[in-house]
């Protein structure tokens, strides 16, 4: 479903060039719970964005759903990542001042829908990751497992077929952390959602059904293990 | 998303209650100064309204005190054909009353002096008014003096009072109401008294009002006048006093405006500053909504909702405001505001318009953050 071919991302930091990613190939499949691992610095917070159509390459072409994402525009892009990406982040980023539910609608509120089904929706969604009793809760008056739920439920109110999440566990003490990664692995095998995890903690290659590990720039080493295919 | 918006703005409590600060500052200045436009530009309609006949003045003269007639100009006058009485006229404006100074403000007091005689010959035209207390004027008083019941209630004063002009004692015969306060705040008397007020030369009188047969044959007859004695007079009608007035008022009041409209447009850069403070906090909220599939035409959306609920509050804010200034300058100076509905349309939408042009540059640049930038903080 996501196919990144020869991909090449350089910035510009003023008169130097940084090479984030020197020609990574790498293919996703519908169901796969991908765990890319490396230092930081390693380019796969880029790759990361870059699969998500958050970002272009320098070079390369990347396809998501057979679309090749370096022919499209913002709004092309935009409309890519409504209806098939979600995106979970280390620092969750939920707006303070908007409640449980009204962070989870957030994706929404650009869209036309019908308000009642979509409100249905996220309660069903909130309640899934176990926070049916605090949908009217303010991030600040959540602990940090329960924002990360929260942002988990943010990503999944569109119904993408594929969610990135960068760090998820970063923020986390491991007790916590193990909760939401287990929620993922669950949401991977009932739901069918595919995984595409950005991390350097090693614990989440266990679960993984494809490892990929960069190291400056490029995949040094790929590992697949098909019984933790979704 | 308006909720959104909303809810943004609430966050820097400070920093959004100067914005909008300057905003109710900016929308009450305009609405404080362009009522007292339009208070003025009622009252001289309620007052050239009361004239339902014509008046003749001296050719240059810009008002009444300032023309000068011969009296007998008033027989060629009702010798023109439609033309019933002409009545002579004095106006004046006396320095003392009763011992105090009769400053020269919008609430002047003035000396209306006409021969009563002809008055009660004429019509429709003149000086006709109703009577609150007392009796009007016969044609040989003098002595007596008919006053407003502004100067009634401002120099305490009943029927059978005396009233001090210029050293001069008069009775008070009458207290008429009016339509406004200018028409209130005038004395009238017979001619001749009003004549050894002014210290007119003798013969001469300032202006005449003309009682027509037909007052809608007004301005033919007002041709015809200035036709007769194209050197000597200039006639006017309620309709060419209304005329001049429309056009001078109209300018000043567009002029006030914009003086008035400029604290606005500082008070706009004030909003551009807030939004674009805000969406500095918030670049990574931005990266996110980015991420999670919002155009950048929604961001425009958000940031332009932000700024023009800050005009929209502002000018409502404003609007309250310059009415509550406006009482309390009408309860202490006395002057007549009118804050009408379309002056509260235009100062709304003036808010609503300063709201928008603020939150477009903001807008842009929002739009314009890239995700991953973004989401990096900037």
């Amino acid at each position: 479903m996501i196919e990144a071919r020869n991909v090449s991302k350089v910035y510009e930091l003023g008169v130097t060039q940084v090479h984030a990613l020197r020609g990574v190939s790498l293919k996703i499949d519908e169901g796969d719970f991908v765990v890319i691992a490396g230092r930081s610095g390693s380019g796969k917070s880029t790759l990361m964005h870059i699969l998500g159509a958050l970002d272009l390459p320098t070079k390369g072409s990347v396809f998501i759903d057979g679309h090749d994402i370096t022919k499209m525009d913002d709004w092309g892009l935009a409309m890519l990542r409504r209806k098939r990406i979600g995106f979970v982040f280390q620092e969750f980023n939920l707006i303070p001042t908007l409640t449980a539910l009204e962070n989870v609608l957030i994706p929404t509120q650009p869209m036309k829908v019908d308000e009642d089904i979509v409100r249905e929706r996220a309660l069903k969604i909130l309640g899934e990751v176990g926070l049916g009793d605090r949908v009217f809760h303010k991030p600040n008056e959540l602990s940090g497992g329960q924002r990360q739920r929260v942002s988990i439920a943010r990503a999944l109110i569109n119904d993408p077929k594929i969610i990135f999440a960068d760090e998820p566990t970063g923020n986390l003490d491991s007790v916590t952390g193990n909760y939401i990664v287990g929620l993922m692995r669950h949401l991977n095998k009932v739901e069918k959602k595919t995984f595409v995890i950005v991390t350097h903690d090693e614990s989440l290659l266990g679960h993984a059904s494809k490892q990929v590990f960069l190291f400056d720039g490029k995949i040094v080493d790929e590992k697949v293990n098909k019984k933790f295919r979704g | 998303m308006i909720k959104l918006s909303f809810l943004n703005l609430f966050r820097r409590k400070t920093r959004s209650f100067l914005a909008l600060l300057g905003v109710i500052i900016g929308v009450a200045s305009i609405i404080v100064l362009v009522s007292i436009v339009d208070g003025l530009f009622l009252q001289f309609n309620d007052v050239i309204n009361q004239y339902k006949g014509l008046n003749v003045m001296e050719k240059d003269a810009v008002d009444q005190p300032f023309s000068i007639l011969d009296e007998g100009f008033a027989n060629g006058l009702e010798r023109v054909s439609g033309v019933n009485v002409a009545i002579p006229e004095i106006w004046y404006v006396p320095e003392k009353i009763d011992g105090k100074a009769n400053e020269f403000s919008f609430s002047t007091t003035s000396v209306y002096g006409l021969d009563i005689k002809k008055q009660n010959a004429a019509r429709q035209a003149g000086w006709i008014v109703d009577i609150d207390e007392g009796k009007t004027l016969a044609g040989n008083d003098t002595g007596f003096v008919l006053i407003g019941k502004k100067i009634a209630k401002d120099y305490h004063k009943f029927v059978g009072a005396k009233i001090e002009v210029n050293g001069k004692k008069f009775v008070v015969k009458g207290i008429f109401k009016g339509e406004s306060d200018l028409i209130e705040n005038i004395i009238v008397m017979n001619l001749p008294d009003a004549k050894q007020l002014s210290n007119i030369p003798a013969g001469k009188v300032n202006s005449f009002t003309l009682d027509l047969d037909d007052p809608s044959k007004s301005e033919q007859i007002r041709q015809l006048i200035e036709f007769k004695y194209p050197n000597q007079v200039k006639v006017y009608s309620a309709a060419t006093y209304t005329k001049t007035f429309d056009e001078t008022l109209g300018q000043f009041r567009l002029l006030v405006f914009f003086v008035a409209g400029i604290s606005a447009v500082v008070a706009g850069i004030g909003i551009v500053n807030t939004i674009l403070m805000s969406i500095r906090d918030r670049i990574k909220e931005i990266g996110t909504l980015k991420a999670v599939g919002w155009t950048s035409g929604d961001i425009v959306k958000m940031v332009l909702f932000e700024s023009v609920l800050i005009g929209i509050i502002g000018g409502i804010i404003g609007i309250v405001f310059g009415f509550l200034i406006d009482v309390v300058l009408e309860a202490v100076f006395g002057l007549g505001f009118a804050v009408t509905l379309p002056l509260i349309l235009e100062a709304f939408l003036f808010a609503l318009f300063l709201g928008l042009a603020a939150g477009i540059y903001p807008a842009y640049r929002a739009s314009k953050l890239e995700p991953v930038i973004a989401l990096r903080g900037g």
